[in-house]
């Protein structure tokens, strides 16, 4: 049985790439601690590796309204997070000197097609994507 | 500090094209590498592709669930779009990706009717 804390545990599987076990592990340390903001912090970040971005949302709301010394990377992240999927950002929500998204502005040439990716911030990512995709189909 | 993916519906989507891949029970070297470049062309390093890879092979994610983590319309049918490619990549969708396809887009709100015709257009793309 180890006698690491959920923790701890947590922050062993998040730098060994282990995200489903460090959502779970960051979780139950959150709930243990609740007002410990570095944990919701970190559940947070181990929920965007597991591919749960609005779950991580919900993290990083518990992290801010303990306006604790996470609150500025909680707010910059839940930012950037709500920019990223196309969700709206609230006033409130934007700290002075937070950076921008950087999202790629490459030209688009005439490239594969995909449903959607005409209004997508993420066109021309999805358009290399889908080419890829095609050309390993491709190859012999 | 653990580092946050820089751009962070990478993930998302390399889950689920790799659920898709993966629905057949074998993921092929081949489908890795594809998969790697993906996620690089949405800002995710190899390493990191790597280990999201190796994590999603071992937990397989719930693919309705991944498409309620992208709100908008135009993702959700760009990303829907990209799993139909990988499950036509080997010439026919097989019953298990179309399980995969089906969760994702119930998650995403498409209609079957809306799903099926993404799938015909890309598969038309890819004659």
């Amino acid at each position: 049985v180890s006698e690491r804390t959920p923790a701890q545990r947590g922050r062993a599987a998040l730098a060994g790439g282990r995200y489903d076990e460090a959502v779970r592990c960051f979780a139950a340390a959150a709930s243990l601690q609740p007002e410990d903001d570095d944990l919701h912090y970190h559940h947070a970040v181990a929920l965007l590796w597991r591919g749960l971005p609005v779950d991580a949302l919900a993290a990083l709301e518990s992290c801010i309204a303990l306006r604790g010394p996470r609150l500025a990377a909680a707010l910059e992240l839940a930012v950037t997070i709500r920019k990223q999927i196309g969700l709206p950002v609230h006033g409130q929500m934007i700290l002075p000197g937070a950076r921008p998204v950087a999202m790629s502005t490459a030209p688009v040439g005439p490239m594969t097609t995909l449903p959607g990716t005409g209004v997508s911030p993420y066109a021309h990512s999805f358009r290399v994507a889908a080419d890829q995709i095609l050309a390993s189909k491709r190859r012999p | 500090m653990t580092e946050r993916p820089a751009q962070v519906m990478a993930p998302v989507v390399l889950r689920f094209l790799a659920r898709v891949a993966v629905a057949d029970g074998v993921i092929d070297p081949s489908e890795i590498e594809v998969l790697v470049y993906v996620a690089a062309t949405m800002g995710l390093a190899e390493a990191d592709a790597r280990r999201v890879l190796d994590d999603e092979l071992a937990t397989r994610s719930d693919a309705e669930l991944l498409a309620r983590q992208l709100p908008d319309p135009a993702h959700l049918r760009s990303v829907f779009g990209l799993g139909c490619m990988m499950a036509l990549a080997e010439g026919q969708v097989a019953r298990s990706e179309q399980q995969v396809l089906d969760a994702f887009a119930r998650g995403a709100g498409l209609s079957a009717t809306e799903a099926r015709e993404i799938l015909d257009e890309i598969a038309a793309q890819m004659v």
